[in-house]
């Protein structure tokens, strides 16, 4: 062997022993980067499980459950969930008994009124060497509860850890709240569909109900007419009773009807220039068989008082409480209706001496299907008029309250109008000059 | 009590109603003749001299509230509706299309009887016609322009006359608010109610005793005004 072939020997050998160094290294480099590319990996497809299982979660049981697993697995150690009430709802399972620190129990229990910036968490030190992170699972509300993670002894890694646990929650915390508010949604949807499926019902069995009602009612009133029966006063007596009855079903059909105009916003006023005394009057005129025995004292102003408002609505609102005075007092005590004018409104009040209000019931009166316990057993009724009165005389822009003196003091319903301003009064004066021109008097 | 040929048709889809109205109408002393739709209805007004038309609005071939407008293109026959549904505008489209009256479902007989007594009666009257209206404690002199309260002479100013006048000549058929305005103040004000409600206001004060109670010029809520006709006074309605 020749020197110079011993020396292209050795360098050949330097040169394979520097490749193989510089592969075996490139090697290594390789080998930790595509561990570290299969961790991040596998971190990436936790988190997209994790995001997945959120996303398809319907209910905040089902978000919880993914996140205290993806906290497990994340940081490898405990997760706890508290309730808003700070009591402990679930843990991690498969980390065994968990012993929980008393500093954690007592940052959690101070969290829902703490009042601090929650989105970074609070960090617990144990007591043992090892440190808690404490987080409002939403930063908006406190219904979601605090998330307590065991992030183990500090290290440098503790950081980065410690704000990826932070990211994780919020995400969470903003799923759970997208799903509150769909939830809401959807509820609101559902009972919205679920009344107006109600509504509809209710008006179509009423007409169904009006319709052979109609024919027993004008039967009834044809046997009344007839000689052979009104002759016979056990006869009579019977055509009567089936034409009351009848009439009285009518009445309540016709709340039914009322009540489902007014829930599903049916309802409109056609307001006009009218007199308060010819709704009063015709409200009088229909309830006159409810109040037949007793004496009804009407005061009314002896000027024309002109109103904008719905006659019709407003006839119907005030026989509404005629019926209500008549039924819950004595046959044979009065009744007194008195209209004035005051303060700018017109003012109608109806006085009975009859039942009056007890305190268990005043702030419920107004309800729809309220009546008081008292006469639940006694008198037979849906409970809606007052309520219906009320949305009529809201229709025509005007109040309604019923006060009483207490049990058995009678009681009176008030009902206030707004009096178009003097102004405006005398808008319909102004045009006197020419429209309301009218000659002196006649020969 | 009727004249016991005057000829009542019934038109109603419902098998149930007309069976009562007619036991009611009889009962009345009326002839009842029942449609159950509206070219039945057309027919029989054609073909027989029919006095009153009860007439259904909900029937199964066609509108009852344009069989009416049929009805009058030939024909003044009296025409009382009935209706389930009371919106005041319909009621005012009936009136203005010619109906003499209307009765809300569910009815009492006697409500229905009354009505028709009224109706008829107009019609008979309108024939005689007669130059003078005897309403209770009221007299009105339509040839002389003259009204009389317990056979004391009444100040009425024109506007006033004018307005009894337009509802006298009609007593118990409501007058609608539209129709009584063009009439005392023209076209330009059928929309103006409140000269309305203040010339009622001061006629009332004038013939009645009290005039938050009134008993001859009465209010027919959201429609219009009818003067009260002693045969329909005190009868029970219930629309």
């Amino acid at each position: 062997m020749g020197s110079p072939g011993s020396r292209s020997g050795i360098l050949g050998i330097i040169v394979f022993l520097i490749v193989s160094l510089v592969l075996g290294y490139l090697a290594s480099g390789t080998r930790r980067n595509t561990a570290r590319a299969l961790k991040k990996e596998n971190e990436i497809r936790d988190l997209y499980t994790f995001s997945q299982r959120i996303s398809a979660a319907n209910s905040p049981a089902g978000i919880f459950e993914a996140m205290q697993q993806h906290l497990a697995t994340l940081v490898g150690r405990k997760v706890l969930l508290f309730d808003s009430l700070g009591t402990l709802e679930a843990k991690s399972e498969r980390l065994g008994d968990v012993e929980i620190p008393h500093a954690v129990t007592e940052v959690v229990s101070k969290m829902p009124e703490g009042g601090t910036d929650g989105s970074k968490g609070i960090v617990v030190d144990d007591h043992r060497g090892g440190a808690w992170l404490v987080r409002p699972v939403s930063t908006n509300t406190a219904d979601f509860g605090v998330i307590a993670v065991d992030l183990g002894r500090p290290s440098e890694v503790f950081d980065e850890l410690r704000a990826r646990v932070v990211a994780l929650i919020g995400d969470a915390g903003l799923s759970l709240e997208r799903l509150g508010l769909a939830r809401t949604i959807s509820e609101a949807r559902t009972r919205a569909e679920t009344e107006q499926f109600r509504e509809a019902l209710i008006g179509s069995v009423s007409h169904e109900l009006r319709t052979p009602l109609s024919s027993i009612l004008g039967a009834s009133t044809v046997l009344s007419l007839a000689p052979e029966i009104s002759g016979n006063a056990r006869l009579k007596k019977l055509a009567a009773l089936i034409h009351q009855e009848s009439e009285r079903l009518n009445v309540e059909i016709q709340n039914i009807l009322d009540a489902s105009r007014i829930s599903s916003n049916g309802l409109q006023a056609k307001l006009e220039w009218a007199e308060p005394a010819d709704f009063i009057n015709a409200a009088l005129q229909r309830s006159r068989n409810r109040l037949a025995s007793r004496a009804v004292e009407v005061t009314l102003p002896e000027e024309l008082i002109l109103l904008r408002i719905d006659s019709v609505l407003m006839e119907r609102a005030l026989g509404q409480i005629l019926d209500n005075a008549a039924k819950y007092s004595p046959p044979e005590s009065p009744i007194n209706v008195r209209g004035h004018v005051e303060l700018g409104q017109f003012v109608i009040s109806v006085t009975d001496h009859g039942a009056g209000l007890d305190a268990d019931d005043r702030p419920l009166l107004g309800q729809k299907f309220f009546r008081g316990h008292r006469h639940m057993q006694v008198t037979s009724g849906l409970g809606l008029g007052f309520w219906i009165a009320s949305a009529f005389i809201a229709a025509n822009d005007g109040t309604i309250e019923a006060t009483s003196e207490g049990v058995n003091k009678g009681m009176t319903v008030t009902v206030r109008l707004p009096l178009p301003m003097k102004e405006n009064h005398q808008g319909y004066d102004s045009h006197s000059s020419v429209a309301l021109a009218d000659e002196e008097e006649k020969t | 009590m009727a004249d016991g040929d005057q000829h009542v048709l019934v038109v109603d889809d419902e098998a149930q109603i007309r069976q009562f109205v007619r036991a009611g109408m009889e009962l009345g002393g009326y002839r009842v003749t029942e449609a159950a739709n509206g070219s039945d209805a057309l027919r029989e007004i054609t073909l027989h001299p029919i006095d009153l038309v009860i007439l259904d609005l909900a029937l199964p071939d066609i509108d009852g509230s344009e069989l009416l407008e049929r009805i009058r293109g030939w024909s003044g026959v009296p025409v009382i509706i009935l209706s389930v549904r009371a919106g005041e505008t319909e009621k005012v489209k009936l009136l203005e299309l010619g109906a003499d009256d209307y009765v809300v479902k569910p009815f009492f007989m006697s409500e229905l009887l009354a009505r028709a007594k009224v109706v008829l009666r107009r019609q008979s009257e309108r024939k005689d016609g007669e130059s003078a209206l005897r309403l209770d404690r009221l007299v009105i002199d339509f040839a002389a322009r003259t009204v009389e309260l317990d056979g004391k002479r009444l100040n009425l100013t024109p506007k006033e006359y004018r307005l009894l006048q337009v509802l006298a000549q009609h007593p118990g058929k409501v007058i609608t608010h539209q129709n009584l305005l063009k009439s005392v103040w023209g076209q330009a004000h059928v929309n103006n109610t409140q000269y309305l409600r203040i010339f009622v206001r001061k006629l009332r004060q004038k013939i009645e005793i009290d005039p938050n109670r009134p008993k001859i010029l009465l209010t027919e809520l959201g429609v219009g005004y009818r003067l009260s006709d002693p045969a329909s006074r005190d009868h029970a309605r219930l629309d």
